[in-house]
Parts: structure tokens; C-alpha cells; sequence
């Protein structure tokens, strides 16, 4: 990951990422900067999603190593560091509060008929 | 799906925009009125109340034939405005695949990529259209000049003001451009990696008459590979190659 501080003038080496690509998916696992974090994310089959964190001046053993029988997380979206949602490749909606140690399934519903 | 704030976000679920305001306990459908038959392009919430979103149909495989209609609140998607999109007449007759990224930097300054075109060799390609008016109307910063080097990029899309901002696009979808000037110019970022990482990934293949040969995988790729191999009665043997 390449960070600047000019406007994107120059560019420099900022932290080495493991775990982006999702061989068995042949696709690039989803992942977020906030706070200046990156948070990368998969979901087991069976499983609740597991993060990877790695702040500036991470390097690749800070991260953590996924499962390979892991698949990729379809979607990611984090307010702060501790507090995101994201989408498994199973349309499941998953949000947590502390930077991913536990999950709520906040999975909307099918839309409502209207009451008569 | 995005989280706007720790407790309010939206979601798409099963062709609905679904909003929530306390974490995701509780949701409200929230769907745009769109046209019969519309597919959703493109979805942003630039903060808690205002929202755009972008309705693609028609005919995609006929010039003009695709049609866009935006739909555009002020209040969180309690009501919500749909008019039909007015881009530029030159635009008109081109070949849109209906992939769209929307970008608001306020209320009223915002840009549209409009891309991927029928196939794959003009995916990462299209047009940036930019509104001064909220999305009333939208014009084309970027007038080609047809001249050597000039291609017109579009893509993902973020603008973090007015005039400086980010865009995903090429043939492969997998070039980095900047604008400082609102979507006028674009200039091509290119970042050399420091490291080569990605050696496994070209997946080198050595393959005779016979299909007896060689295939380098990742590990996680092999494991998939054998499985394969299992159920079509093919032979496969792995060795481990050195880590460069």
C-alpha cells in the first residue's frame, strides 16, 4: 500500500498487505481505510468474518493469516476502526462494534406487505 | 451498503434500500420510485440526509436505448425526487453498459462515471459527467480533444473536494488517475510496487499433446485444482517450489 501526503504528487511505501487475494475466489478480498487502519476482511463458509488490521507502518507479520478454505468478504464499510458492517458472499449483514472479536446479523428482512 | 455513521447506514436487499438509524435493528424500506423494469446503477449517501440514485433502463444493446433516471432526497430517503437524467446531446447515442459510481463532495457539486460499455475491451471506459446543481443537470467537464493520450477514463469514482478526486478505470479497471481541476483532466498515477508479491499469480502452464505437463498455483488454488482433479479421474502430483 502506497501513502501520500501531497495530493498524490509522490508516493511512498507505506505497509505491506498479505491476504488481499483470494486465490479461490480469483478475486481481491474486500478491504477499508479508516482511521488510518486497513481493515481486510473474509468470512469462513461457516463462520463469522475475520479481520485483518494493519496500521501505518504494518508489516506483513502483523497481519493475520486467513484460513485458505476462507472465501472473500463481498462488501466492507467501517465508520471508525471499531464499528463496521459487512456483507459475506453469502448476502449475509453483519455489523460489530469492536473491531470484529463479536458479530450481530443485521440482516434486513424481506420488505413488509402494506397493512391493509 | 454503507455505514454513514456508527448507528446509520443503508443497505440493498433483495432490489430494496433498506436505511437504518440505530445499528441495524430496525430498517425502513426506503426505494426510490424508479421506472418499471429499472435496475439500480449507482447508490450515494453523501452524509445522513442527502442521497442520490441512479436508475439504468431501456435498451442497453441499442444507441440511446439505454436511459438513466436519478433519484434525489434531502431527508433520508423519507421522500425522494426522480427525474430523467440530463447529460449532454453527444452523449446521448453511446453505448453505456448501465455500470455507474456517483460522487458528491456537498449538496450541490457531484460527478457521474458512466462505463462499462458491451464488452469487456470498453469496460474502465465512458464518460464523467459533473453537477453544479444538486443533479438537476449534468455536463461533461472532460471534452475530448481526440488527440494522442487523451482517453476518456471512467470508473469508480471519489472526489474528496470539489476539484481534487480519484478515479478507478482503464481497459483493465485496474488504473489509478487524479483530477485537481473537477473532472477536466485526468492524469494516470503509476505506482511502481517495491516488492513483487504476485510471482504465483501468472500461473505458468506447460502443458504437451498429451496434457502432461506443469502447473504452478498458489496453495489455496492447488487445493481447489486437486479437488477437480478428483472428480474428472485426472492425475495430478504436488510438489512444493521455493518462496522467492
Amino acid at each position: 500500500m502506497f501513502a501520500t501526503e501531497d495530493g498524490g504528487v509522490t508516493w511512498k511505501p507505506d505497509r505491506i498487505l498479505t491476504g488481499l487475494h483470494d486465490a479461490s475466489q480469483e478475486s481481491t478480498v474486500h478491504s477499508v481505510v479508516v482511521d488510518s487502519t486497513w481493515i481486510a476482511g473474509r468470512a469462513p463458509r461457516r463462520g463469522l468474518p475475520q479481520l485483518s488490521k494493519l496500521g501505518p507502518g504494518a508489516s506483513a507479520t502483523d497481519s493475520t493469516m486467513p484460513a485458505p478454505e476462507e472465501s472473500g468478504v463481498s462488501q466492507m464499510s467501517f465508520a471508525t476502526a471499531s464499528q463496521g458492517w459487512v456483507v459475506t458472499v453469502y448476502g449475509k449483514l453483519l455489523s460489530t462494534n469492536d473491531g470484529g472479536a463479536t458479530w450481530t446479523d443485521i440482516t434486513p428482512g424481506p420488505p413488509q406487505a402494506p397493512t391493509p | 451498503m454503507k455505514l454513514l455513521a456508527p448507528d446509520v447506514g443503508w443497505a440493498m436487499s433483495m432490489g430494496r434500500l433498506m436505511w437504518t438509524s440505530n445499528g441495524g435493528t430496525d430498517w425502513k424500506d426506503i426505494t426510490p420510485p424508479g421506472p418499471e423494469g429499472a435496475v439500480t446503477s449507482a447508490i450515494f449517501f453523501l452524509d445522513a440526509s442527502h442521497g442520490w440514485v441512479l436508475f439504468a433502463h431501456g435498451e442497453p444493446d441499442v444507441p440511446s436505448g439505454l436511459r438513466f433516471d436519478l433519484a434525489t432526497t434531502d431527508n433520508a430517503g423519507a421522500t425522494w425526487s426522480v427525474e430523467p437524467l440530463r447529460m449532454p446531446d453527444w452523449l446521448s447515442g453511446s453505448l453505456f453498459g448501465g455500470e455507474a459510481s456517483l460522487a458528491f463532495a456537498d449538496p450541490i457539486h457531484g460527478w457521474l462515471s458512466l462505463y462499462a460499455g458491451l464488452n469487456d475491451m470498453s469496460r474502465g471506459y465512458g464518460s464523467v459527467l459533473a453537477t453544479s446543481d444538486g443533479g438537476r443537470s449534468w455536463l461533461s467537464p472532460h471534452v475530448p480533444t481526440h488527440r494522442r493520450g487523451d482517453v476518456s477514463v471512467a470508473g469508480p469514482i471519489v472526489m474528496v473536494t470539489p476539484q481534487f478526486g480519484w478515479l478507478v478505470g482503464g481497459g483493465g479497471n485496474d488504473e489509478l488517475y487524479v483530477t485537481r481541476d473537477g473532472a477536466k483532466t485526468w492524469q494516470a498515477v503509476v505506482l511502481e510496487s517495491p516488492v513483487k508479491t504476485d510471482l504465483m499469480r501468472k500461473y505458468d502452464q506447460n502443458f504437451d499433446q498429451l496434457q502432461r505437463g506443469f502447473q504452478a498455483l498458489p496453495p489455496a488454488a492447488a487445493k481447489e485444482e486437486r479437488e477437480w482433479a478428483q472428480e474428472q479421474d485426472v492425475s495430478y502430483a504436488a510438489y512444493d517450489l521455493p518462496v522467492f
